[in-house]
C-alpha cells in the first residue's frame, strides 16, 4: 500500500480573516501558554523525525560524494563520479525504462478499470457494501503475500493462468510469465494493478456519490449518451479526486519495489529490475553503498515534483470540496 | 557455507534464534552457576532444515560439553545477513567466538586479510588435525591456515536408474551419451533434464559443471586465477551447451521460470529423468525418490567428466575471542573423526577428511558419494564450483549471464565478455 | 415497460460482471486457503488444484517449525507500539500545528512536509548504517521508532485536519471557564477527534503490519522477525515446501483480513480521509 499524502499548507479558516493561527486579540499570557504547549507537543515529533529521517537524509548527501563500501569508515571522496557512472550505466536506463512502463501502465490501468467499476456500481445499491469490501481487500493485504500467491498463479507448469489458457483454447499464449523477459514485468505489473484497483475504485465511488445526479439526468434527457455524459458532466465534477488518485498511483510507480523484489528479484537477468531494486542490490548485495544511495537520490529527485503537485491538488480539494 | 544459496537467503526458522529472545535453550544458557567457563558462541549459517540445527546443538551438548565441560551455544543467521553483519560483529568484540563461514576471497579470505580470524597454522600441528590437502589449501591465505575446512560438496548429474533401464540406456560416459539419452527420454514423452534457473544461482552450477569437465582442474584453476580469460572458447562452449540443450527440448520449457523447488519436484515425481545439481540433494533423495538414483560427474565432450567440487562453510576462530582455549578445544572436537562421522550420518554432508564409510549408516548412494569424494580429494583432480571462489560482482554477472543465455537476452559470447569484465 | 426491462437486464448484467470480478479479486485468497490445507502428499503432487484434500499438518508445521507462530507475535510487537507512538505523537503535533502558534512553527511545518515528500528509498541505506552505529539494529525499540517515523508525517497532517475542523470558540469558552491550555487540549479537543484517532489507528496499524522493507533491512538478526520478512525468507526454501509456504502465507494475511472485514468502514474511511483531506 502506498500512503496517500495529505495536503501541505494550513487551509485558511474563512471565519478568521488574516494569517491563520494568529490570534492577535488573545491576551499575552494566553499566547505564551499556547506557545509553550505548542513547543512541548511538537517536540517528540521533531525529535523522532530529525533522528530517523533528517539525519539519515543528510548522510545520504554525504554518501553520494564518496565511495562507501559499508566497511571502511573513512571512505574516499569521489566527487560526482557516482552520478556520472549512474548516467552511463545501461542497467540504470533499463531500470528507468521499467519504472516508466510501470508509471504509465500502473496509473492508467487502475484508473480506467477503477473508474469503469465505480461507474458500474454507481447505481447498484444492493450488495454494494459487500462489493466494496471484496474489491478493497487486495489493497490491504501485505504485498509480499500477494506476490507469493501470484507467483503460484504464474507458474508455468502447475499454475492457474496457463491452465486456464489451455482450457479456453488459448494454449498458444502459455509462457513462462515471470521467467520470460518479455512478459515478466507486465506480469508483475498486472499483480500490482489487481491490488490497487480496489483502492482506486472505492475512492472514485465515493467521489461519484457527490456528483449532482440532476445534471446527469438532465443531460440524458437532452439526448446525451453515456460517453458524452461521462466526459462532460461526470468527469469534470470528480476531476480533483481523479487527478489526486492519478498522482498517488504515479508516485507509487517511482518507488515500486516489493512486488518486483519478491516475484522476480529483478530477473531474469535484470529484465524486471526497477530503480528501487537496482539500488537495493547495489547497496546490500554488492556492497556499493554509495552507488545505491545515488540511485535512491535520483529516484527522489524525480518523484518530489510530483509529490509537491499532489499536495497542491489535495489542498485545492480540501478547500473546495471533492465535488468542486 | 552451502554452495548453492548464494543469492537467495535459504530458509526456515531458526529455532534457536527465536528461542533465544527469552528463555534458555536446552543446552546453553544463563545458568552458569559457579565458576565454570563462559558459554562459547558458535555462529553458523541458517540451515535449510531447522531440525538440523537442533540436532547439531544436541550432538554438541552430548558429545562435547559432557566431556569438556564447555558449553556451546549454537546461533544462526541467514547467509545474506551474515554477510553484512559478520565483520562488524567480529570487530566489535561482541561477535561469536567460533563461526562457520566459507573460504575463498569473498568469505574467509576477506576476514583473514582484515585480521579478524586467528591463525591456526600452529594449532593444526599441535592438535594433529587431519583434513584433505585441497581442503586445507582452500583455507590458507599467504601460507597461513585460517580455519578448518567445511564440508565438501560436489556438483554433478543425477539420473533416474529405473527410467534409464526401461529405455535401455546405460550410464552416460560422455556428452554424446547424454544427448542420446536425452533424446530417448524426450521421445518417451518425459522431460530429459530438470533444470530450473529462476533464482539465478543454479546457473553458476550449470556453468561450473560443464566447464570443469571440459577443461579439467588445471583449466579451472587457470580461469579462476585470471591466467586464462573468461572469453576463452571453452567458456563460450560451456554456455552454448546449455543453450543448445534448451533448444533441443532437453530442458523444461522456459527454465528461467522454473524455480529450484519445481525442478526437484520434476525429478522426484519421475517426470524428468536427470537433474544436474549438487551432493546436497542426496539427503532428499532418500525421502522423496521411490526409484534408484545414480550420480555421476557431468560428462565432458570426449569422455566422463570430473566432479566439480567446493567447500562449504567451516569453523573459524575469531581473533577477538575471549576464550581461546575453549575455542580451540571446540575446534578440536569439530575436526575429530567422531564429529565427521556424525555429520555424515545426521546431516548427510561430506566431511573434508576421510571417514570409514563401511562403519556408517548411510544409503548406498551416499556411500558412493563419500568414496568418490575421497578419491577426488586424494587425486586432486576435480573441477571448481565457481561461485564460492569469486567476487559478488562476478557471481552476479554469472547468474544473470546464464539466465540471459536461456532467454536469449545475450549470446554466450557476450556473457563470456561480461564475466571477463567482472573478473577484476 | 421496455425501459424497465432494459434497466433490469442491465442491472442483472452488472451484477454478473461484478460477481465475476469479485471472484477474481478473491481467487488468490481462496488459492492460499486451498493450498495451505492440503495433505503433505497432495500438495507435492497437485499443489494448486482447489481443495483436493484437507489436512492441518501444513499449518501446524508452518506455525511451529516454520516459526510463523513467533512471527505473528513479532508482528504485533512491532506494530502495536509503533502505532501507539504514531497516535500519540501525531495527535499532539497535529493539535500544535492546528491551534497553537509557537515560535518556529513554520519551520517545523516544513520538516513534517519533507517527511511526506521524500520516499523511503532516499534515506533507507544511510539509516541502516546509522542504526548500526547507534546499536539499534535488531532492536525492538529501534525498529518500532523507525516504523513510527515512516507514518508520522501523514499522521500529523491527518490529525491536524481534524483539529482545524473544530470550532474556534470551543477553546475560548473553555479558557473563560479557567481551563489551562493543556486542559483544553486533553479535555475539550481530544474527545472530539476520537473518530479521527480511530481511523488513523487502523490505517497506521495496517501500514506497519504490512511493512516489508523496514524489518527486512533493520532486523537482520531475525530475533524479532515479523510475518512479512518471515514469509519472504521462507520462499527460498530448499525442499518441496509449498504446503507450509502456503500455510505461512495464510497466517500472514489472516489478521489483516479479519481486521479489515471487522473494521472495514474505519479502514476505508481512513484511506478516504487521508487521501482527500488536507
Amino acid at each position: 500500500m502506498t500512503a496517500p499524502a495529505p495536503a501541505l499548507a494550513p487551509p485558511a479558516d474563512p471565519r478568521r480573516p488574516g494569517p491563520p493561527g494568529r490570534r492577535s486579540h488573545l491576551p499575552a499570557v494566553t499566547r505564551r501558554a499556547q506557545a509553550r504547549l505548542g513547543v512541548l507537543l511538537v517536540l517528540p515529533l521533531l525529535v523522532v523525525m530529525a533522528v530517523f529521517l533528517l539525519f539519515p537524509m543528510a548522510n545520504a548527501i554525504y554518501y553520494v560524494f564518496v565511495d562507501f563500501d559499508g566497511i571502511d569508515l573513512t571512505p574516499p571522496f569521489v566527487g560526482l563520479d557516482n552520478f556520472s557512472e549512474l548516467f552511463r550505466d545501461p542497467k540504470v536506463w533499463a531500470a528507468f525504462k521499467n519504472n516508466a512502463i510501470w508509471i504509465v501502465l500502473g496509473t492508467i490501468g487502475p484508473l480506467v478499470l477503477g473508474l469503469a467499476l465505480a461507474l458500474l456500481l454507481w447505481n447498484v445499491e444492493r450488495g454494494s457494501v459487500v462489493y466494496k469490501v471484496v474489491f478493497f481487500l487486495p489493497y490491504v493485504l501485505p504485498q509480499v503475500a500477494v506476490a507469493v500467491v501470484w507467483g503460484w498463479i504464474y507458474e508455468p507448469s502447475r499454475g492457474w493462468l496457463n491452465k486456464v489458457l489451455d482450457l479456453v483454447g488459448l494454449g498458444a499464449f502459455t509462457t513462462g510469465w515471470l521467467g520470460n523477459p518479455d512478459t515478466a514485468l507486465y506480469a508483475v505489473l498486472a499483480t500490482a494493478i489487481w491490488a490497487t484497483l480496489g483502492f482506486v475504485f472505492v475512492i472514485l465511488l465515493s467521489a461519484l456519490r457527490t456528483v449532482d445526479t440532476d445534471l446527469v439526468d438532465a443531460a440524458r434527457l437532452d439526448g446525451a449518451n453515456g460517453a458524452q455524459r461521462l466526459r462532460h458532466i461526470v468527469l469534470p465534477q470528480i476531476m480533483p479526486v481523479f487527478l489526486m488518485i492519478t498522482t498517488i498511483t504515479l508516485l507509487g510507480g517511482f518507488s515500486v519495489f516489493e512486488y518486483v523484489f519478491v516475484m522476480t528479484g529483478g530477473g531474469p537477468a535484470g529484465a524486471t529490475d526497477v530503480l528501487g531494486t537496482y539500488a537495493y542490490s547495489s547497496a546490500f548485495q554488492l556492497n556499493r553503498i554509495s552507488y545505491g544511495t545515488s540511485l535512491a537520490l535520483v529516484i527522489t529527485l524525480m518523484a518530489v515534483p510530483f509529490a509537491v503537485w499532489l499536495n497542491r491538488l489535495q489542498r485545492r480539494i480540501a478547500l473546495d470540496g471533492p465535488g468542486a | 557455507m552451502k554452495l548453492f544459496p548464494a543469492r537467495t537467503a535459504v530458509v526456515t526458522a531458526c529455532l534457536l534464534a527465536t528461542a533465544c529472545t527469552g528463555g534458555t535453550t536446552e543446552s546453553a544458557g544463563g545458568d552458569d552457576g559457579g565458576g565454570s567457563t563462559a558459554t562459547l558462541r558458535y555462529l553458523i549459517e541458517q540451515q535449510e532444515d531447522a531440525s538440523s540445527q537442533e540436532a547439531l546443538q544436541e550432538h554438541i551438548d552430548a558429545d562435547f560439553t559432557q566431556e569438556s565441560g564447555i558449553e556451546v551455544e549454537v546461533e544462526s543467521l541467514p547467509l545474506e545477513v551474515m554477510r553484512t553483519v559478520l565483520q562488524t560483529q567480529l570487530r566489535s568484540g561482541e561477535g561469536p567466538d567460533v563461526f562457520a563461514w566459507g573460504s575463498g576471497p569473498s568469505f574467509g579470505g576477506a576476514l583473514a586479510e582484515a585480521g579478524l580470524v586467528r591463525d591456526l597454522t600452529s594449532d593444526y600441528e599441535e592438535h594433529g588435525w587431519e583434513v584433505y590437502d585441497f581442503a586445507r589449501e582452500r583455507v590458507t591465505v599467504d601460507g597461513k591456515v585460517y580455519g578448518l575446512p567445511g564440508e565438501a560438496e560436489t556438483i554433478g548429474l543425477y539420473y533416474n536408474k529405473d527410467v534409464f533401464a526401461e529405455l535401455g540406456l546405460e550410464e552416460p560416459q560422455s556428452l554424446d551419451d547424454v544427448r542420446a539419452a536425452s533424446e530417448a527420454v524426450r521421445e518417451a514423452g518425459m522431460t530429459p533434464m530438470a533444470v530450473g534457473d529462476k533464482e539465478g544461482w543454479e546457473g553458476g552450477h550449470l556453468l561450473s559443471m560443464a566447464l570443469s569437465s571440459a577443461v579439467g582442474s588445471d583449466g579451472m584453476e587457470a580461469l579462476v586465477s585470471g591466467e586464462q580469460p573468461w572469453t576463452s572458447p571453452e567458456v563460450v562452449a560451456a554456455l552454448q551447451l546449455w543453450k543448445d540443450f534448451d533448444a533441443a527440448g532437453f530442458l523444461p520449457e522456459s527454465p528461467t521460470s522454473v524455480d529450484y523447488d519445481t525442478s526437484t519436484a520434476l525429478f522426484f515425481s519421475g517426470d524428468a529423468a536427470m537433474i544436474p545439481t549438487g551432493s546436497w540433494l542426496v539427503a532428499e533423495i532418500e525421502d522423496n525418490a521411490d526409484f534408484e538414483v545414480g550420480y555421476i560427474p557431468f560428462p565432458a565432450p570426449d569422455g566422463p567428466g570430473i566432479f566439480a567440487g567446493g567447500l562449504g562453510s567451516g569453523p573459524y576462530v575469531s581473533a577477538n575471542t575471549d576464550d581461546e582455549d575453549a575455542s580451540l578445544e571446540f575446534l578440536d572436537f569439530l575436526a575429530s573423526p567422531e564429529h565427521a562421522q556424525w555429520t555424515v550420518e545426521n546431516l548427510a554432508t561430506i566431511p573434508p577428511r576421510e571417514v570409514d564409510s563401511d562403519e556408517l549408516e548411510v544409503s548406498p548412494l551416499f556411500g558412493q558419494v563419500l568414496e568418490d569424494t575421497a578419491e577426488l580429494s586424494a587425486s586432486g583432480d576435480f573441477g571448481y564450483n565457481i561461485d564460492v571462489l569469486v567476487s559478488d560482482a562476478f557471481n552476479e554477472a554469472m547468474y544473470d549471464g546464464m539466465q540471459a543465455v536461456f532467454t536469449g537476452q545475450s549470446t554466450p559470447e557476450q556473457v563470456a565478455a561480461t564475466l571477463e569484465a567482472a573478473q577484476s | 415497460m421496455n425501459v424497465t426491462h432494459a434497466r433490469k437486464r442491465s442491472l442483472v448484467g452488472k451484477h454478473v460482471l461484478l460477481v465475476l470480478l469479485s471472484l477474481l479479486m478473491l481467487f488468490p485468497v481462496v488459492l492460499t486457503v486451498s493450498t495451505a490445507f492440503k495433505t503433505e502428499q497432495d500438495v507435492q503432487v497437485n499443489p494448486f488444484g482447489l481443495f483436493s484434500s484437507f489436512s492441518t499438518e501444513n499449518v501446524v508445521a508452518a506455525w511451529t517449525v516454520g516459526g510463523f507462530g513467533d512471527y505473528v507475535l513479532n508482528s504485533f510487537l512491532l506494530t502495536v507500539p509503533s502505532t501507539l507512538l504514531v497516535l500519540a505523537i501525531a495527535t499532539m503535533g497535529g493539535y500544535a500545528f492546528a491551534r497553537l502558534p509557537f515560535p518556529g512553527r513554520d519551520l517545523a511545518f516544513y520538516v513534517v512536509v519533507v517527511g511526506l515528500l521524500v520516499p523511503f528509498f532516499t534515506y533507507m541505506i544511510p539509516l541502516y548504517f546509522q542504526l548500526r552505529s547507534m546499536g539499534m539494529l535488531d532492536s525492538l525499540v529501534g525498529v518500532n521508532l523507525v516504523l513510527a517515523s515512516t507514518q508520522l508525517s501523514f499522521g500529523t497532517f491527518f490529525m491536524r485536519a481534524f483539529f482545524t475542523d473544530l470550532p474556534v470558540e470551543l477553546a475560548q469558552a473553555a479558557r473563560m471557564d479557567g481551563a489551562s491550555e493543556w486542559q483544553i487540549f486533553t479535555k475539550v479537543m481530544l474527545p472530539l477527534v476520537t473518530s479521527g484517532i480511530g481511523a488513523l489507528a487502523v490505517f497506521t496499524f495496517l501500514q506497519n503490519w504490512n511493512n516489508f522493507l523496514v524489518p527486512l533491512l533493520y532486523m537482520p538478526g531475525g530475533e524479532y522477525r515479523p510475518l512479512t520478512t518471515g514469509l519472504y525468507l521462507f520462499l527460498g526454501g530448499r525442499s518441496i515446501d509449498i504446503g507450509p509456504l502456503a500455510a505461512g502465507t495464510l497466517i500472514t494475511i489472516l489478521p489483516v483480513v479479519v481486521l479489515f472485514v471487522a473494521l472495514q468502514r474505519q479502514v476505508t474511511q481512513g484511506f478516504l480521509s487521508g487521501a482527500v483531506k488536507g
